[in-house]
């Protein structure tokens, strides 16, 4: 195995591109920033005021801040519900998965995607011809449970062939039972890709 | 008690990163990189941020510490990808001045290699650049031996494709 020409060949450019990476000599510092949750590594900046307040605090702030935020956000997703009851359309689905939430009767943080239909995304190779990827497309969500509908295919700003599969369910929030379909569509070489989008 | 003011003593689990980190930090950064991280020092930074918040280092530091950069690197393609858009090049070539730094044809194998999916690319990188096992590989991918067996077997074989249309 170790003498393979592509491997050796492998090996060697690994090896000379991982040399070109280096440490800064404060990467210690902005990793005791962020465990305190102040980093400034992207801002560039001399740091928060009178921060070291929260960091002593932070046990009781930070669930209390959560827990703030997550009441406005309800708050808010009633409002809406209530304000706009009788409309329809798209704008309708909206309202409804704000103010409702996807499973139980609590309502639980989420990524951006917050109620059915959840957007899956799959990238294909460069080169994958858009009947390989409808196949695939096919196959893959073909009596599968969780998926609503598939949808058409487009591309992506990097110039990939990409679709959407809105599913029932958030896979983060459910792998059990979006397992299949991801292994379905990783398993095929015309995918490059397969994410939840935030 | 009385020095507290003047420098916080870290706490035990800071202790235990601080450690690995010292002896473990430069190989994440150039982990990270060679998965096309677009800021590999952030992701390792965040990453012993985790530990540090975790509590705890665990049996086998050193392979949840990887699984840690490999699942920011992976979060951080898709995070660009989907919310700035940027294009596939930006993400997952070396720069211009890196790509200067390297010989043509490591250049080209680097090229290819940044072609293949995200978790071809993380096997053969786990493989080849740290010389894991497969069963190693997939611990810190999650997956199963199998799995990571027939993710080196096609991503070699799309390398040696790729190489050879460019020969």
């Amino acid at each position: 195995m170790n003498n393979h020409p592509i491997e050796r060949r492998l090996r060697n450019a690994i090896a000379a591109r991982a040399e070109t990476f280096s440490a800064s000599p404060d990467a210690w510092q902005h990793v005791q920033a962020k465990d305190a949750g102040l980093s400034r590594h992207r801002r560039g900046g001399s740091g928060l005021p009178g921060a070291g307040w929260l960091v002593q605090h932070r046990t009781f702030v930070i669930p209390a801040a959560a827990a703030a935020a997550v009441a406005a956000v309800a708050l808010s997703a009633a409002a809406l519900a209530h304000g706009f009851s009788g409309t329809t359309g798209p704008g309708a689905a909206v309202q409804s998965a704000a103010a409702k939430p996807a499973s139980g009767s609590t309502l639980v943080p989420c990524a951006g995607q917050c109620g059915p239909p959840y957007e899956l995304m799959v990238l294909f190779q460069p080169g994958t011809s858009h009947a390989a990827a409808q196949q695939l497309l096919t196959s893959c969500t073909d009596q599968n449970p969780v998926v609503i509908r598939v949808g058409p295919l487009g591309v992506d700003p990097s110039g990939l062939s990409r679709a959407f599969i809105y599913t029932q369910v958030f896979g983060p929030s459910n792998p059990s039972r979006t397992a299949g379909l991801l292994t379905c569509l990783r398993h095929s070489s015309l995918t490059y890709e397969v994410g939840w989008p935030d | 008690m009385t020095s507290q003011q003047a420098s916080p003593p870290l706490r035990p689990a800071a202790v235990d990163v601080a450690v690995l980190f010292r002896a473990r930090y430069l190989e994440m950064v150039r982990l990270a990189g060679l998965l096309g991280a677009d800021d590999p020092e952030d992701i390792d930074q965040e990453a012993f941020a985790r530990l540090m918040r975790k509590g705890g280092l665990g049996a086998d530091p050193a392979s949840y510490l990887r699984a840690i950069v490999c699942n920011l690197t992976r979060n951080r393609h898709r995070h660009l990808r989907v919310v700035r858009a940027k294009t596939l090049r930006a993400v997952s070539e070396p720069s211009s001045e890196q790509a200067a730094i390297l010989r043509e044809d490591h250049a080209e194998v680097i090229a290819a290699l940044a072609a293949l999916p995200a978790r071809r690319r993380e096997a053969i990188v786990l493989r080849f650049w740290l010389g894991l096992s497969e069963r190693e590989i997939a611990t810190t991918m999650g997956v199963s031996p199998g799995t990571v067996k027939s993710q080196l077997s096609r991503g070699l074989a799309a390398l040696a494709r790729a190489l050879e249309a460019k020969a």
